[in-house]
């Protein structure tokens, strides 16, 4: 009892280090911002973003220019001319935060994509039935760059050691590192076929931190090498910038989003005609000017304030002229639409079916271990002299389906496995097919808690039929055979928190089965786990945040 | 066409403006609104990264015309935008004058209206 409360504690402090060193900075400034200062902000984004990056291409060029001579200058010189003449542009003509602000701000929302904390199909931790992993299903996607999970407790083999997995995606790792450029590192119809394939292809490597010299800590060496896998997508076309969706974004720039540019086209031309109550004055010339010369004097770290407060003057100024409301309603309406279509596509996407194949090498130390621990103390074991067991090597075919289109709408995942025993023990009869199984698992976001995170409930059923002794060898402990052929039938309920705008998951589950491979008695067992998605901290915008 | 420092851009009566929208990664996901004061003369696009378009500038001196643009950028699967990807749109007039080039970078959706004011 008091080495499992030791054990929780451990998991525990491992969590909250993880939060720390991953945890996003948008969650601490949270805490002391204003939380409608914080949504004025994310409305701005877009003109705060590309303000910076003008400003950044304007201090480049000026500086390219001043060691460069004759013609080489003047285009450095010109460079630096356009690069100012955005960053003026974006505090005064960008009208769609305007028109968010203006018109009361809710549409942004429908705008900011939360794809990624919506995401249900994502596996981070250990494939599906690796030794020691707590998860009974593999799941149709995987990160496209880096994955980190911690599991305590293995589903099927009776253990309570502590599993890290690193999972990800080889080709796009590499290419992210060289490029700095994580979002780059998709199938890029335009990449050599081998390129392509690789990108289908992910990997992932599993340590048993209860093995090797110092147990309990992870060292990453290869005694405590517990199970590696390789995952291809088959099908998955969760991505939208996908060549199946170029039509859908032609259509959506045709239709709603002629209609928005229509709408901001007038608006703005409104607003430079509209003339003020003193006579002979254009207000939207004087706060141009003033937003200007504002944001042309403004360093990279006073951009955001600045952006902020030119919005206020925008919004007392011209936010409450009857002879513009209907010009604000209009664009508000377009630019509602455009959002509704954009988000009502991408949910669609984010939805579509996936069909995919994962290889998994498991090594048996752990039962091994458990085996060991078992025999301590006993009068007689068989095979006398320790145990050596073969290792095994499994195929699963996994399929993934949303019931709906929405990202909150559900997503049931299905998987059929076959295990082979990669040798056998001289002189053994057995078969290579050690099991067959069966998994279905059903994921249901539920409500957003505020502050804390989106939490995702997963209901799991998994059927395995141990065809061969799952050890691969009869082994005995005082006369009584350890793990035997048979059906083991494992129900799993899981509630995975995803803690908001930093990666990290915390899985906790409650596991019931009939048997495990090892040992014939009903198992009930409660898991706790942490799992990171290093996407989501390489995808956060540059500059803009 | 002359760059006026208001960022305003100034154009000679019928002087024929060529706008020319180009994305560095696909998917292209831009609008160009329709004009206000004159009319789109022709409309192309080359290749599925790029559109172009011309008119022609109205007469009367001083009239404005006037064009936005809406930007946008498609997510990654994570919702995710890469901060590589940008959208450079070119205004040129016939004349040796002067170019604007703007260039917009993610997150979406971004728009920017232009304006041309008919020299006096």
């Amino acid at each position: 009892m008091k080495q499992q409360a030791s054990k929780w504690k451990k998991m525990f402090f491992c969590g909250a280090a993880a939060l720390l060193l991953f945890g996003s900075p948008d969650l601490s400034r949270a805490a002391d911002a204003p939380a409608d200062k914080d949504a004025v902000r994310k409305i701005f984004l877009s003109s705060i973003t590309n303000i910076k990056a003008a400003k950044q291409r304007h201090a480049e060029a000026t500086t390219r220019a001043a060691s460069l001579t004759g013609l080489q200058k003047a285009t450095a010189k010109e460079e630096a001319n356009q690069a100012a003449l955005d960053a003026q542009a974006f505090v005064t003509t960008n009208m769609i935060p305007y028109v968010q602000f203006v018109t009361g701000g809710a549409v942004y929302r429908s705008l900011l994509s939360d794809l990624e904390e919506k995401r249900l199909d994502k596996q981070t931790e250990a494939a599906g039935g690796t030794s020691g992993g707590t998860s009974p299903v593999s799941r149709g996607s995987v990160p496209s760059l880096l994955g980190f999970a911690v599991e305590h407790g293995g589903l099927l083999e009776s253990t309570k050691d502590t599993l890290v997995t690193f999972r990800g995606n080889a080709a796009n790792f590499v290419k992210a590192l060289s490029q700095s450029d994580y979002i780059k590192s998709w199938i890029d119809p335009d990449s050599p076929l081998v390129i392509q394939g690789l990108q289908r292809l992910s990997f992932a490597v599993s340590f048993d931190t209860s093995q090797g010299d110092a147990p309990g800590v992870f060292t990453g060496r290869a005694q405590q090498f517990a199970g590696a896998s390789a995952h291809i997508d088959i099908y998955n076309h969760r991505d939208p910038r996908h060549p199946a969706y170029y039509r859908s974004w032609n259509d959506l720039v045709a239709g709603s989003g002629v209609a928005l540019a229509n709408s901001l086209n007038a608006l703005l031309a409104q607003l430079r005609n509209y003339t003020g109550p003193a006579r002979g004055t254009r207000p939207y010339e004087t706060w141009r000017t003033a937003a200007q010369a504002a944001i042309a004097s403004a360093s990279a770290d006073q951009v955001e304030a600045v952006v902020l407060k030119q919005a206020e003057e925008f919004r007392r100024i011209f936010g409450t002229v009857p002879a513009l409301q209907p010009f604000f309603r209009n664009a508000a309406n377009a630019l509602s639409a455009y959002a509704e279509q954009r988000r009502h596509g991408l949910d669609k996407i984010a939805k579509s079916p996936i069909a995919s194949v994962e290889y998994n090498f498991a090594r048996q130390l752990p039962e091994a271990k458990t085996l060991n621990s078992m025999a301590t103390g006993a009068t007689s074991t068989s095979p006398v002299g320790g145990i050596t067991l073969p290792d095994f090597s499994s195929v699963t075919f996994i399929g993934a389906m949303s019931f709906g289109r929405s990202t909150q709408a559900p997503e049931l995942t299905g998987n059929a496995t076959l295990t082979f025993f990669n040798s056998h023990r001289q002189g053994s009869t057995a078969g290579s097919l050690r099991d067959y199984r069966l998994t279905t698992q059903l994921d249901v976001p539920l409500r957003d808690i505020p502050n804390i995170g989106l939490p995702r409930l997963s209901v799991s059923y998994l059927f395995l039929s141990l065809l061969e002794n799952p050890l691969g060898a009869k082994v005995t402990v005082d006369g009584k055979e350890i793990g035997t052929t048979g059906n083991i039938h494992l129900f799993q309920a899981k509630l995975n928190i995803a803690v908001k705008n930093s990666g990290v998951k915390i899985p906790i589950s409650f596991t019931y089965s009939n048997r495990t491979e090892l040992k014939t008695e009903k198992e009930k067992r409660g898991t706790i786990g942490i799992t990171y998605d290093f996407d989501s901290l390489l995808a956060r915008p540059k500059g803009g945040s | 066409m002359k760059i006026l420092p208001t960022g305003d851009l100034e154009v000679a009566p019928k002087e024929t403006i060529t706008v020319t929208v180009v994305k560095s990664q696909r998917p292209y996901a831009a609008a160009i609104s329709d004009l206000i004061g004159a009319v789109w003369e022709t409309s192309q696009k080359p290749n599925d990264l790029t559109e172009e378009r011309t008119f022609r500038a109205p007469t009367s001196k001083a009239s404005e015309v006037f064009c936005a643009i809406v930007f946008d950028f498609s997510p990654n699967d994570q919702g995710a935008f890469d901060p590589g990807d940008k959208y450079t749109v070119t205004m040129k007039g016939n004349s040796a004058e002067a170019t604007r080039i703007a260039t917009v970078v993610p997150p979406p959706i971004v728009s920017l209206t232009f304006t041309f004011v008919i020299r006096g």
